[in-house]
């Protein structure tokens, strides 16, 4: 009876020891890391960390694996809520950048320390003269760089809710003179949107609309996201013509084309108002408010 | 011999009596599985909370059309778990949680938004790598080649989840609500085989209906009514409609939706007020209907509301379609129900026709009757299984069967639901004051005393609406301060929770697309740039002009400028 108990216990020690094994995918480094970002979209830190601290583990440093683990790691870090810890973010962050992580992964952490700095919760104040330093020293760093272009962006929406003249000059020829070097950029088109908004406080109706319309040119499609669809810039740049600009011509243009995008969308309606009023507006020159 | 025999059975018979009964448990359920679910059967679970009239039918109705569409789904058994909606959150989280899960589950209900999102991202199949192929049951008709996302009415916007940049969901039907009457009742007392679609005929036939008693000696009811049914489908459907004229100054963001933040900003600005001539309207509307409705329905709950409809006291009822199939069945054999839409003034109406223009617009979104498939089960069944039910015929007769609408483009409808087709055209609500916390709850306060003061006195609408209009505006222009800082607050948190989604997404990205112009760098950056790169902009001019009020630059939404008023002459300055 006793030599039962014994291999009774023995047989639930091997069990509980069989089952407490590594917290990795059966795959390799690969997936786990696929795994891992999983793990980061769904919240579930832990489970995040456990797999991308295992493949940074078993993957030797300058491993394109090894210093994705790390930068999935440093984001998790950034992220996880409770427990954050953004000292050690930076410092993983950093890591990547010190040794030159291949495809590009040094550029994306030294954004990715900039973004962390600058989106903070609620209650903590954003040091916004060190953020804008961070994003400079991307585009410092690594010029030439979509992460650069987004860095220089991200800067420059600092200024952009301003309304103080000298400082949307400063920003307008900045952003003018990016659209020009780096023509090619996919953050060609938050740029003219970030031209736009300071055409509009410096009061330059007709080139707030010019960059507009650039914006919408360049801008990146994704046709598998159903919510961004052309419609409501369409709309945008209609409301800006007509009441901005005082441009009928491209305002009805680009009333038509929203009509045309979203025939059944909520603003159908005023938009068939705007070319009735545009039209009596050609028709007797008479420009009526609405009422107030 | 025999004392030991009978102490033998006492002591045996209570164990005997517990293996018996297990034995033939056992047995019974053995052989009644088998029965149901016969072997290399594959049982198909789905769980839902539409427990009205006809659902669970129409749902039988396509389990069985499936199983005979094909020699492979033979096999193919549908169990449904219908289970109330009170309960509903509750199982489905212990189900997910279990792995006890159905297949497919109904989605959208019973849990917070955020809860289901977070369910969605862990325990359903993602559907984008179906929806740009077509749907093979819709095979032999012109939508044959067609992607199943451009097969629906929306492109099945409502298939997708923001949030997760996924489509993940099958919508199966859409919803209006329209106001169902009794047709018997109406015509003994109005003479009317149909009710007015014109306002003014309408309250006329109102009025009418009002005066009259039964055998009981009480009055009829020309509207049944309840907070939930003013609150849900009068107001959306009639009255928040009117103030459509103020979205030139309240719409700051020109997206053609008014937020909450936008519309303290504009009454902060000064730029609106419960003054303003389609707010007033809103209210008056409000005011001239309740005389109608059931007397003490603010403080009645919706199914007590349904009471003197049933009971052959109320003409008028307003519903969604959801509920035309439960209305029908409860009427049927004593009275003969009709569907009509709400009542709209002409253009020519002394008190609404300036701010009247056009019916109330309604979304064309199919978002109701989503289900999701479990990714620990039958995946393949259940997203086929779906598919049929999403072909243009099945859809059809799926909500033919439901009396519910379909969502495919070309679906044929069901007559009886003609009257609920949405209105795709039309005005929209432009007043927002529920800025949240403390002035929620003073707008219900004001407004209930608005109303029962109008309740007690129709007539007294002007100085009735000048004592909410100046409280509620006072205390909504000054005490909602600190719950717009509340709403500011609410977007840095959506902020966050934006750059963690995108640094998601940009670290999926960086793993699996060597290429920056890869496809997961282009779903990354166009929802930077959409979410999070230009986000500050509306928001820095809503804080100024709650805090500072107007610059020099700051006009309405939708008024000119001095620039474009003169550029707009000039141009149109003959020579």
């Amino acid at each position: 009876m006793r030599r039962n108990h014994v291999f009774g216990l023995l047989l639930l020690i091997t069990v509980l020891i069989g089952g407490c094994g590594r917290a990795g995918g059966s795959g390799g480094a690969a997936e786990e890391v696929a795994l891992g970002w999983a793990a980061f979209g769904r919240g579930d830190f832990s489970r995040a960390t456990d797999l991308f601290d295992g493949v940074a583990r078993s993957t030797a440093p300058g491993d394109r694996l090894h210093d994705q683990a790390i930068y999935g790691l440093a984001s998790t870090w950034a992220f996880r809520r409770p427990g954050e810890n953004l000292t050690t973010a930076e410092g993983l962050f950093r890591q990547l950048i010190d040794t030159h992580a291949v495809g590009h992964l040094d550029a994306w952490s030294a954004l990715a320390i900039a973004r962390m700095w600058h989106v903070r919760p609620v209650g903590e104040d954003v040091d916004l003269g060190r953020v804008a330093a961070l994003y400079q020293a991307v585009i410092d760093g690594f010029p030439g760089t979509l992460a650069a272009d987004e860095a220089f962006v991200y800067q420059q929406t600092i200024v952009a809710t301003t309304t103080d003249p000298a400082l949307a000059a400063r920003s307008l020829a900045e952003l003018r003179a990016f659209v020009a070097r780096r023509a090619g950029s996919p953050y060609v088109s938050p740029a003219y949107q970030l031209i736009a908004a300071a055409c509009h406080t410096l009061r330059r109706p007709d080139e707030q609309l010019a960059a507009e319309i650039k914006a919408l040119q360049t801008r990146e499609e994704d046709a598998g996201n159903p919510t961004l669809d052309r419609a409501q810039a369409y709309w945008n740049i209609a409301c800006v013509a007509e009441f901005d600009a005082g441009n009928l011509a491209v305002a009805r243009q680009y009333y038509e084309l929203f009509l045309k995008q979203a025939p059944n969308d909520q603003k159908a309606f005023p938009a068939r108002q705007a070319l009735e009023r545009l039209q009596a507006i050609e028709a007797n020159g008479a420009v009526a408010e609405p009422r107030s | 011999m025999t004392g030991a025999w009978l102490e033998t059975v006492r002591r045996w018979v209570a164990p005997l009596a517990v293996v018996v009964a297990f034995v033939w448990s056992s047995f019974f359920i053995v052989t009644h599985r088998q029965a149901a679910e016969p072997t290399g059967s594959i049982i198909l679970h789905i769980g839902h909370w539409q427990l009205e009239a006809g659902v669970r039918d129409g749902l039988n109705e396509m389990a069985e059309l499936y199983r005979q569409s094909s020699p492979d789904h033979a096999n193919i058994r549908i169990v449904q778990d219908a289970i109330p909606l009170t309960t509903y959150g509750q199982w489905v989280s212990s189900q997910l949680i279990g792995n006890t899960a159905p297949d497919i589950v109904e989605v959208g209900n019973g849990l917070s938004d955020a809860v289901w999102i977070s369910y969605l991202n862990r325990y359903f199949e993602p559907l984008t790598g179906i929806v740009d192929q077509p749907n093979p049951y819709n095979a032999g008709t012109d939508l044959a080649g067609v992607p199943l996302r451009l097969t629906y009415v929306d492109g099945m916007r409502g298939g997708y989840v923001d949030e997760l940049q996924e489509y993940i969901r099958f919508p199966l039907t859409q919803f209006t609500e329209r106001i169902f009457y009794n047709r018997d009742l109406l015509r003994k007392l109005t003479g009317l085989s149909k009710p007015p679609g014109e306002y003014r005929a309408f309250l006329d036939c109102c009025r009418k209906i009002a005066a009259q008693k039964d055998s009981r000696g009480e009055n009829f009811i020309p509207i049944a009514c309840s907070k939930y049914h003013l609150n849900i489908i009068w107001t959306p459907q009639m009255f928040d409609p009117l103030t459509y004229d103020a979205l030139p100054f309240t719409d700051l963001k020109r997206d053609g939706v008014v937020g909450i933040d936008e519309e303290f900003a504009a009454f902060r600005a000064g730029w609106m007020s419960m003054r303003f001539p389609a707010v007033r309207a809103r209210f008056k509307m409000l005011s001239e209907m309740i005389p109608y409705f059931q007397p003490g329905y603010l403080g009645l709950n919706r199914d007590e509301a349904v009471f003197p409809f049933a009971q052959q006291r109320a003409v008028f009822i307003t519903t969604g379609s959801w509920d035309i199939g439960s209305l029908v069945d409860q009427a049927k054999g004593q009275f003969d129900v009709g569907v009509c839409d709400f009542p709209w003034p002409g253009t020519d109406d002394p008190e609404f026709g300036g701010v009247w223009h056009a019916p109330t617009y309604e979304s064309s979104t199919a978002d109701k009757f989503c289900f999701a498939v479990n990714r620990a089960g039958h995946v393949s069944q259940a997203i086929d299984f779906l598919l049929f039910c999403a072909s243009r015929q099945h859809n059809a007769e799926l909500n033919r069967a439901v009396q519910w609408m379909p969502v495919i483009r070309g679906a044929q409808i069901d007559p009886v639901m003609r009257p609920f087709l949405p209105h795709l055209f039309g005005q929209f609500p432009a007043f927002n004051p529920f800025l949240g916390g403390d002035v929620n709850t003073r707008f219900d306060q004001d407004y209930t005393a608005f109303q029962a003061a109008i309740a007690q006195n129709p007539q007294n609408f002007d100085s009735a609406y000048s004592a909410f209009a100046a409280d509620f505006g006072r205390f909504y222009r000054q005490e909602g301060y600190e719950q717009f800082q509340e709403t500011r607050r609410d977007w840095i948190r959506g902020a966050n929770t934006t750059e963690q989604m995108l640094a998601g997404l940009r670290g999926q990205a960086l793993t699996d697309d060597a290429d920056e112009r890869g496809p997961k760098w282009v779903k990354y950056r166009t929802m930077a740039v959409a979410r999070q790169m230009l986000a500050e902009l509306p928001e820095s001019l809503e804080v100024r002009l709650v805090e500072h009020g107007p610059g020099p630059n700051d006009t309405p939404p939708y008024r000119y400028s001095d620039y474009a008023r003169a550029h707009l002459r000039r141009a149109t300055t003959r020579p």
